[in-house]
């Protein structure tokens, strides 16, 4: 079966890529919600901004990310100075790394699903009473959960499938920061490419898999 | 009660109002885009006004002067869409009870079982609305909108989306609401007859302006009322009085100064004043009086005007001081040799005549 080094790649990319969805999940919805729901001024920057990790060379958004966490960096800085973490290079920065890389992804699902939703909808449910918190919960929450999850499910075989930022701010150190895509990569430069086939293997079946899951949810509704 | 006094501007339209509404039951009635739905809009608060102030019983809903503005939740005004718009997600009796006030002492509060028996949509409550016909459905909203207990009810043509063979099965029932309920309810739509079955009071909207308000059988058979009718589709409105209902031969007789018009039976009384509908085309124009026909109505009159409009030839023609508009093709109109000062008569089948009236 599979060695060592194969499963610690497997598990860490699962295990990144969980901690990511559930991190970038409720700003997410938020961002969704606002650019799906809302129009004002400067609409149209935030959704670029937010898109742009999507067809940035993802080098490119590494290398922002390098110098936002390094020590030097202003987040990086701050939380060096205040709890003495240092996140380059660590299993922390895979996670951050691949949250803004399918960040996108995922507000792009819910954005299309709530647009979905009919506004009168919502306005009826203000008109009976409901505050605009009770409204997204009640009404278009449970009307666009599908496309929500579909989203979710992209973004999450996005992160698992991430390798150039990853590779910038995390770099590849085995049974730390190298997940899958950075496992294969290492396996096919040393030639062991018995563990590299059975790697590419795996990544086709699990993005096989969850895409299929999500085109389900879409082709429901 | 209610006191509108706004302006909203969407686009090109503007929607300007400066009115009180006291009565029980309120229509406002225009063809579409006069402003009806955005009317409905600015009193929910689904929409803000650009200006001005709306008032409900004293409590300032709006107010452009002191930046206020209550959102639509706050409001507590029952809104009945032209499209029902039940949440799809939720079981019909989850649609009635979204709305229920937690915090309302119970003498305010609307039983949501007598609302059920009157709608008689008892046997509904575990569908689903994808699950519920036309009429069902709209049933369904009204029940939803005052569930909540409202302190206004507001609908937006509730019927319009409803073939008229429902529309007349739901006609009751919003007659049932009107009595059971002491709730206020405003109603707009571009029906002439729904504004004559349920309105105390009728307001007339004509591209985002009031341009008459009164008892509604007084309003639409007055001059004012005449470009709203035609927009919706009729051009004649007559208030005539009756001269005798018969049973027997099925016909209420009408007097329209010395001549006589026949209706279908209406139960009525001698000296009653019926307000009726005739559209311009179902009038037929004759150079003689001496036809053997079935229709029961030919009546004597002058042509004063002729109109082309769009292809169409309108005649205003004046019977016994009677402006009506009837309409023929132009090849009928040259045939004919019709003119303005013309005399000719007037054939109308007494099935084209609606009575605008409710027993």
């Amino acid at each position: 079966m599979l060695t060592a080094a194969e499963v610690s790649a497997l598990v860490l990319s699962i295990k990144a890529a969980s901690l990511s969805l559930l991190l970038i999940l409720p700003p997410g919805l938020l961002v969704g919600w606002i650019l799906a729901k809302l129009s004002f001024p400067g609409k149209s920057l935030l959704n670029t901004i937010v898109m742009l990790p999507m067809v940035l060379p993802p080098v490119v958004s590494g290398f922002f990310l390098l110098i936002l966490l390094s020590k030097r960096g202003i987040i990086g800085g701050l939380l060096f100075r205040l709890f003495g973490l240092e996140i380059v290079f660590s299993w922390l920065a895979v996670v951050l790394a691949i949250s803004v890389l399918s960040f996108p992804l995922l507000v792009r699902g819910i954005v299309t699903a709530m647009e979905a939703v009919n506004p009168q909808l919502e306005n009826a449910a203000r008109t009976l009473g409901a505050s605009p918190l009770k409204v997204f919960f009640t009404v278009t929450l449970p009307l666009s959960y599908r496309g929500i999850i579909g989203g979710a499910i992209l973004g999450f075989s996005r992160s698992l499938g991430e390798f150039g930022a990853t590779m910038m701010v995390a770099g590849n150190i085995p049974g730390k920061t190298q997940t899958l895509p950075l496992a294969i990569y290492n396996f096919v430069q040393l030639g062991q490419d018995v563990s590299a086939y059975r790697l590419v293997f795996l990544s086709t079946m699990i993005a096989f898999a969850t895409l299929w899951i999500a085109e389900r949810l879409y082709i429901k509704r | 009660m209610l006191k509108l006094s706004f302006r909203k501007r969407l686009g090109n339209f503007q929607l300007e109002i400066d009115h009180t509404i006291t009565e029980k039951v309120t229509a406002f009635l225009g063809p579409s885009g006069s402003g009806k739905s955005t009317l409905l809009n600015c009193i929910s608060g689904i929409l803000n006004p650009d200006d001005g102030e709306l008032l409900f019983s004293g409590q300032t809903l709006y107010s452009s002067q002191q930046k206020k503005c209550l959102p639509p939740e706050k409001r507590r005004f029952g809104y009945v869409f032209q499209e029902g718009h039940l949440f799809p997600h939720l079981k019909v009796w989850q649609n009635i009870s979204y709305g229920r006030p937690r915090r309302l002492d119970s003498g305010k509060r609307i039983d949501t079982d007598t609302i059920i028996d009157i709608l008689e949509i008892g046997e509904l409550l575990d569908r689903y609305p994808s699950q519920l016909s036309g009429g069902q459905r709209q049933r369904v909203a009204i029940a939803r909108a005052l569930g909540m207990s409202p302190r206004l009810l507001l609908m937006d043509e509730p019927l319009t989306s409803l073939d008229a063979g429902l529309k007349n099965r739901i006609l009751p029932y919003l007659h049932h609401i009107k009595q059971a309920f002491d709730i206020p309810l405003l109603y707009v739509t571009h029906s002439i007859s729904e504004v004559m079955a349920l309105a105390d009071e009728a307001f007339l909207l004509s591209e985002g302006r009031i341009t008459g308000r009164g008892e509604p059988h007084q309003l639409l058979t007055s001059p004012s009322a005449l470009p709203v009718a035609q927009m919706t589709g009729v051009e004649n409105i007559l208030a005539l009085p009756v001269v005798v209902a018969s049973e027997e031969r099925g016909v209420t007789e009408l007097a329209l100064g010395e001549q006589k018009l026949l209706v279908s039976y209406t139960e009525t009384e001698p000296g009653a004043t019926m307000p009726i509908a005739i559209r311009a085309r179902d009038i037929i124009v004759a150079m003689d009086a001496d036809l053997r026909m079935s229709a029961r109505n030919i009546l004597r009159g002058t042509i004063r005007q002729i109109a082309v409009q769009a292809g169409r030839v309108m005649l205003s023609v004046d019977i016994e001081g009677h402006l009506l508009s009837v309409e023929v093709t132009s090849d009928a109109r040259e045939q004919l040799g019709l003119a303005e000062g013309t005399v000719c008569y007037f054939i109308i089948k007494a099935s084209a005549i609606n009575l605008l009236w409710e027993a």
